[in-house]
């Protein structure tokens, strides 16, 4: 078991870490008229927040319903402290991460020994709770209408405005962050949370405290969702809590499950499907809802270990068989003999 | 007028909480047989309250006869509810099923904003609109007929879980399937029959819901989860539990709407589910699984 | 193994890319037609309004295609669905103005939310936008929103109407419910600013638009002895308002009332015999066979909801649909008076020089200082008389 952990990640996920930052680099290329420039930026924050996903998704093997309320958050805060407070958007960028760290830790402290059913239903509860008081603290947040006037961001007086130059930044962001993650995966620490979501037993022998660690992936899930959630607000420079409703949690959640949660590539394939389903949508307005649940009904039943979850396990069946038909070779050829 | 407030405040949280335990009881059975949340049904009550306005609006269909149908519509969907969860034999896990409903649930709401053309409906109480006066607050008899409706679920269920054998195999089940073999019942079976369960209680709450208000395609998510908090505050799986929790959630509500900031009021739930799961996760009356590693 | 992700990976991009629609070229470049965007919000909590705005709308663009189009130009309609949220709202937007080449945009996806974060996108890119959403704040102050303009009533022109209402009936006391969405918290802001100085107490409390029981709140708020009870909602929450306040306050004879977003004989007939008496605020759209021949906007209406009705199988077009159908219809005049030059400024100027509009919600007049258009001249007090609107006396 941990042999074959151990090997999968040496292997596997630095080509996946290069190609999240070649897709990055490569994208934009592909396509850069305005719109078109949009939406990639909105796919990399998109990366951006389900590279933290999958700390607790695919690593501590914990389904979180709480990341579009964190998401959330960060952009309110970022929004809320340029607007309300005149911080300059730098320092509104550092805010915002740090706002959602706190409040990630403190959820995972509320919900950390609880099962898996019962974890999801509280980061559920969690998510709600951010969604709903973004609406209601009318004073701070703009209420259902929305906080309006939020600047672009900007660093000495230079304006984040252009696409392009939106997009660079976001972009960066993003590969800084997934080089980051992937370090952290490959360190110690990260093979000890990868063993603590593939078997808890795994984990206690390993020396490590699976509290410690969850912890740990809840609050670096929070920080990206703070980034995110930061970029958000300056790039639409507007924000309204329907953005980080139910369906947005979900929505991530089944993104990334579908893309393969806890593999290096996840965030980039979810981020590409989420942009993809919200472009593809716009066309179908009567049925969308219908259609989408449809999509993602059958993607649920085709791929219900994700889709590189579900490739690699077919690799793997193939490789036990082979070995399995060597195995009947060698008897026959005994036999034979 | 103070006495007046406290008992309209309990008098609503009642009515409401009534439908709420009915709710959380569609979770527990899902979760006994299968341990996983079944996000349909709040979905349920839904078809199970639009179906019967819409009978009884759009095609003067006699109000009782249009809750019988309304039931019986539902009850298949609850039927159908399982043969796309499982049908495919590809999904194991209970957080894979969970998955799994969200998708379920998104397509009944797409549908039924087409079918009713995104119209509402109303169904009269089959009590008669009077309202009724006790100590200087008044309410709709459906409230009446709402908290009898849900002591009679909870009592039939307790009964079933109890008494027969495939209520027996229901409540130990919890899918497992080595447990389920040895009572000699496969675990579709089983399955079958909770969202069967699960999806007629969903429209009973929805013919008891509907004459408080009126339903649309809207009607039931929101609905759901507070049910699910409700479900949790009892013990999730516990059918007593689930009454109580449902009558506590709803009273908690009507406090923060008759007493507090009632802007907030709608938030009260999803509170009460994080300090529910922080502090006593098996809610106040235990259930049977472990909840926490 | 490698091979097949790059390959899925690909063939993704490329169904993202495509999807984008990034491949098709600017469809307004063509001298036959003028490419009109739009969005409203058609599922989700909003759907029914929405459903109501679009079918407006797309009467407005028939009906002027039908008769030849502006200066022999077709209209070019593109819709999207927001579905309530304003993130997507923006995509949407930068979609229609980048990619589908539309040149002026009517509608902002049904709430005021998205029409707040659509209005820096079309400005930006000197592109008019005509709101069909209340907030003032989409236009207010002019000065800073050149090139946007709406065809909905300000909350403050609503709250007037109400103000002098309660005067003329001697209320004093009034009993204020307002649901949590942007539609009921706009409204409590101006109430709350205006009545107190016209000596007009209010007493507030808010309710979630999806709650099932409000009599707590309403027992409350009784404990005051107000006059009047109003709610601002366009929720289904308002038959419970109707419900709750009647059989809480079963013996006393009090005004009930709601603001304009209720308009809608659904909602009463299915409240029934609680909605008998209620009191509303709306423009004077629901009552146009009962008024005046003389009043200017007779035939407007008239015209309108007879074809309304009959291109909708007898539907009832309320006040929602109203509002799109004026707002298409600004579009098409300015356009017209511009001889089809959609440029923003121009567009702008042109509006601001229509003089008066009549339309199916009000008579319009757009000032370089007002683009919202309407005053309380325009607003009608109508009464649910058990079976149709009527004008309250």
């Amino acid at each position: 078991m941990m042999s074959r952990l151990t090997r999968s990640l040496s292997r596997n996920n630095s080509w996946e870490l290069w190609l999240t930052i070649g897709l990055l680099l490569l994208l934009p290329m592909l396509l850069a008229t305005d719109y078109a420039l949009t939406i990639w930026t909105r796919m990399a924050i998109y990366v951006i927040l389900l590279t933290g996903l999958n700390f607790i998704n695919g690593m501590a093997g914990m389904i979180s319903l709480a990341q579009a309320g964190f998401f959330g958050l960060g952009a309110y805060a970022a929004g809320i402290a340029a607007v309300r407070f005149d911080v300059p958007p730098v320092l509104a960028l550092v805010i915002a991460p740090l706002v959602v760290t706190a409040a990630a830790l403190l959820v995972g402290m509320m919900s950390m020994r609880l099962k898996e059913i019962y974890f999801k239903m509280a980061t559920l509860g969690a998510g709600f709770v951010l969604f709903l008081l973004f609406g209601r603290m009318v004073e701070l947040t703009g209420g259902p209408n929305g906080l309006v006037g939020i600047p672009p961001f900007s660093v000495f007086g230079f304006a984040f405005t252009e696409p392009i130059v939106k997009y660079a930044f976001v972009a960066l962001l993003a590969i800084i962050g997934a080089i980051v993650a992937h370090n952290l995966l490959v360190s110690r620490t990260g093979r000890a949370l990868r063993a603590y979501g593939a078997s808890e037993p795994a984990a206690l022998a390993a020396g490590a405290s699976p509290f410690k660690l969850r912890l740990l992936a809840f609050g670096m899930s929070g920080f990206y969702a703070g980034v995110a959630g930061a970029l958000e607000a300056f790039d639409a420079r507007f924000i309204s809590p329907s953005t980080f409703d139910f369906m947005m949690a979900v929505l991530l959640v089944v993104a990334l499950v579908l893309s393969g949660a806890g593999r290096m590539i996840g965030p980039i394939l979810g981020a590409l499907l989420l942009t993809g389903i919200e472009v593809f949508a716009a066309d179908y307005a009567d049925y969308e809802p219908l259609i989408m649940g449809v999509i993602f009904l059958i993607a649920v039943q085709l791929f219900p270990r994700g889709l590189a979850g579900e490739l690699a396990a077919r690799r793997e069946d193939r490789r036990e068989r082979a070995k399995r038909e060597a195995a009947a070779q060698t008897e026959r050829e005994v036999v034979r003999a | 007028m103070e006495t007046g407030l406290f008992i309209q405040v309990l008098l609503s949280g009642l009515s409401v909480g009534a439908i709420y335990a009915i709710v959380a009881l569609g979770f527990g059975v899902i979760f006994n047989a299968t341990g996983a949340i079944n996000f349909v049904q709040g979905e349920y009550v839904m078809v199970g309250g639009l179906s019967a306005a819409m009978l009884y609006e759009a095609w003067n269909v006699p109000i009782f006869f249009a809750i019988l149908v309304a039931i019986a519509v539902t009850t298949l969907l609850g039927f159908l509810t399982e043969a796309g969860l499982l049908g495919f034999g590809r999904l194991r896990t209970p957080a894979a099923i969970t998955i799994a409903t969200i998708a379920i649930a998104v397509i009944v709401k797409g549908a039924a904003m087409l079918i009713s053309a995104r119209d509402t409906y109303a169904l009269p109480s089959l009590l008669g609109p009077e309202a009724l006066r006790i100590l200087g607050a008044s309410t709709s008899r459906q409230t009446v007929l709402n908290l009898v409706l849900s002591v009679l679920v909870v009592v039939a269920l307790t009964v079933f879980f109890r008494r027969t054998k495939l209520g027996t195999t229901l409540r130990a089940a919890a899918g497992d399937s080595e447990t389920l073999q040895t009572f000699g019942v496969s675990y579709r079976t089983t399955a079958r029959w909770a969202f069967v369960i699960a999806a007629a209680l969903g429209a009973v709450a929805g013919a008891g819901l509907a004459p408080l208000t009126v339903m649309s395609f809207d009607s039931g998510t929101l609905l759901g989860l507070k049910g699910f908090a409700a479900a949790m505050l009892g013990g999730l799986g516990n059918p007593q539990g689930a009454l109580a929790g449902g009558l506590l959630l709803g009273v908690a509500e009507a406090v923060v709407s008759g007493y507090g900031t009632s802007a907030y009021a709608d938030v009260v739930a999803f509170v009460v589910l994080l300090a529910i799961l922080t502090f006593r996760p098996t809610g106040m009356f235990g259930t049977a699984r472990a909840v926490r590693t | 193994m490698r091979k097949k992700i790059l390959a899925l990976l690909a063939g993704s991009a490329l169904l993202a890319s495509s999807a984008c629609g990034l491949g098709s070229s600017g469809a307004g470049d063509g001298d036959d037609s003028i490419t009109i965007g739009t969005l409203f919000t058609v599922s989700g909590a909003g759907a029914k309004l929405g459903d109501k705005m679009r079918k407006g709308a797309e009467l407005a663009v028939e009906k002027v295609n039908s008769e030849g189009g502006i200066n022999g130009k077709q209209i070019k309609w593109v819709f999207y669905d927001p579905a309530g949220d304003t993130s997507t709202a923006v995509q949407q937007t930068n979609r229609m103005l980048d990619s589908d080449g539309v040149e002026l945009v009517v509608g902002g996806g049904g709430s005021s939310g998205i029409a707040l974060a659509m209005d820096p996108i079309t400005s930006g890119k000197g592109i008019a936008f005509i709101a069909t959403e209340g907030a003032r704040q989409i236009v207010e102050p002019a000065g800073e929103h050149r090139l946007t303009f709406k065809t909905t009533f300000n909350d403050t022109t609503m709250v007037e109407k109400l103000i002098e209402y309660w005067k003329a009936n001697d209320v004093t006391k009034v009993a204020f419910m307002p649901d949590t969405s942007s539609f009921g918290q706009s409204a409590q802001e101006e109430l709350e600013r205006l009545a107190p100085e016209a000596g007009i107490e209010v007493f507030t409390a808010a309710f979630d638009p999806a709650a099932n029981d409000l009599t707590p709140q309403v027992k409350r708020l009784a404990s005051n002895d107000p006059q009047a009870y109003l709610a601002w909602t366009t929720q289904p929450s308002g038959v419970t308002f109707l419900n709750n306040v009647r059989s809480v306050l079963a013996n006393k004879d009090v005004m009930v009332m709601h603001g304009f977003g209720f308009v809608d004989d659904r909602y009463m007939q299915q409240a029934g015999k609680a909605a008998e008496g209620t009191i509303l605020v709306s423009p004077k759209l629901p009552v146009w066979d009962k008024i005046d021949d003389s009043d200017q906007q007779k035939a407007t209406m008239e015209e309108f909801a007879t074809s309304y009705a009959e291109k909708y199988g007898g539907e009832q077009p309320n006040v929602y649909a109203g509002q799109a159908y004026d707002a298409m219809m600004v579009a098409a005049e300015a356009l017209r008076a511009t001889g089809g030059d959609t440029d923003g400024e121009k567009v702008a100027q042109a509006i601001e020089g229509l003089g008066s509009h009549v339309g199916v919600t009000g008579v319009f007049k757009y000032t370089s200082d007002d683009h919202s258009g309407l005053t309380s001249d325009d607003v009608a007090v109508i009464k649910w008389d058990g079976s149709r609107f009527v004008p309250a006396e």
